[in-house]
């Protein structure tokens, strides 16, 4: 792993653990760059780039995941589990 | 003594039903077969061999092998999953660790543990009414570049060998493996199925080829089949656990609207 994405990894993982922070993704970004000390080239990446762009970080791929679903761009289409598990 | 009873696996990931409906149906009608085969094998105990997707694990502390012990756990409810309780297998989960590492399996504890749909769609659709006891058996692929097929394929034939020694009265096991096949997540070529590539991965299945499966190398596991094809260790590990027997294919769908290849399989004693 480069140094360079730990920092990100740790943010993330933060938001994992405490998922009543995951707000701040939209609304506070910057406030949770500046407490995980985020590089500033890495954090308009993180706000506007594609899966790609921050997978080049060196970013986990479920991590990579994990922060577009909570910036409100996933990569996959959400869909009803209970179209699957009510049949079950 | 101890009986393995059953060796399955399927993949742990379901998707949106649009435009792909019919495969939808067929997967699903797959991963449900399995599931009243093993109910009809009156388990006492359901080993889930699968990997965590970093929602119980630390990149800062990787543990490739890890055993959930717990009396009960609450599924942390990633994808819309329910999130009512399934009951552990304490016990058993704790002789198996002990023993495991006795046998120089570095296997980590994990407790507490929230499963994610890696146990959690499978073990919903195998037990939807939640009274089988389940133990989720972690083999990590998110810390690659371990553990490799070779750990995977040793670490199945102790869980084996501990089945067929314990004493304990939780004694008919069923081990699922739980994951790939081919797909990429959160990095370039997500979308995309190896479809030839899963399907030479069946075969050594159907032909109970373990040394070759068990001789494969993670980093082309992860340069044609995507960082998310590394999760066959689960299906490796269970192999490891039945070399006397051939996976029979119950379904397979290419599918990337789901960003992966879909199978399932049933381990049946070679003839």
């Amino acid at each position: 792993m480069t140094a360079g994405p730990d920092a990100i990894h740790a943010m993330i993982e933060h938001l994992v653990r405490q998922p009543q922070h995951r707000g701040q993704v939209k609304q506070a970004p910057e406030e949770l760059f500046e407490q995980f000390g985020v590089p500033q080239d890495h954090r308009a990446v993180l706000l506007n780039g594609s899966r790609d762009e921050i997978s080049a970080l060196g970013v986990h791929g479920n991590y990579v995941i994990k922060w577009l679903i909570w910036s409100g761009r996933p990569t996959m289409p959400f869909f009803a589990m209970s179209h699957f598990f009510d049949r079950r | 003594m101890g009986q393995l009873v059953g060796a399955f696996a399927m993949s742990h990931q379901l998707g949106a039903p649009d435009g792909v409906e019919d495969q939808a149906e067929r997967v699903f009608a797959g991963m449900k077969q399995i599931g009243a085969r093993i109910r009809a094998l009156a388990p006492d105990v359901i080993v889930v061999v699968t990997s965590d997707h970093l929602n119980n694990f630390s990149l800062g502390d990787p543990a490739p092998f890890a055993i959930g012990t717990a009396e009960q756990f609450t599924p942390l409810g990633d994808m819309g999953l329910p999130q009512d309780p399934i009951p552990g297998c304490a016990d058993f989960a704790q002789a198996l660790l002990a023993f495991a590492t006795e046998q120089g399996i570095s296997m980590a504890k994990a407790d507490p543990v929230l499963p994610d749909h890696g146990v959690m769609i499978p073990l919903g659709i195998v037990d939807p009414q939640r009274r089988i006891p389940a133990v989720p058996l972690y083999v990590n692929t998110v810390f690659y570049p371990d553990p490799s097929p070779a750990d995977c394929r040793a670490l199945g034939a102790v869980v084996r060998r501990f089945i067929e020694q314990t004493e304990l009265p939780a004694a008919r096991v069923v081990l699922l493996a739980a994951g790939g096949l081919s797909h990429w997540v959160g990095m370039a070529g997500e979308g995309t199925v190896n479809e030839a590539w899963d399907r030479a991965f069946l075969e050594d299945i159907a032909q109970a080829r373990v040394d070759h499966m068990a001789g494969r190398d993670s980093a082309d596991i992860l340069a044609v089949a995507g960082n998310g094809g590394l999760e066959i260790a689960a299906w490796i590990t269970v192999a490891g656990a039945v070399p006397d027997m051939a996976g029979e294919c119950l379904f397979y769908e290419a599918i990337p609207e789901w960003a992966t290849g879909m199978a399932g399989v049933e381990w049946k004693p070679l003839t």
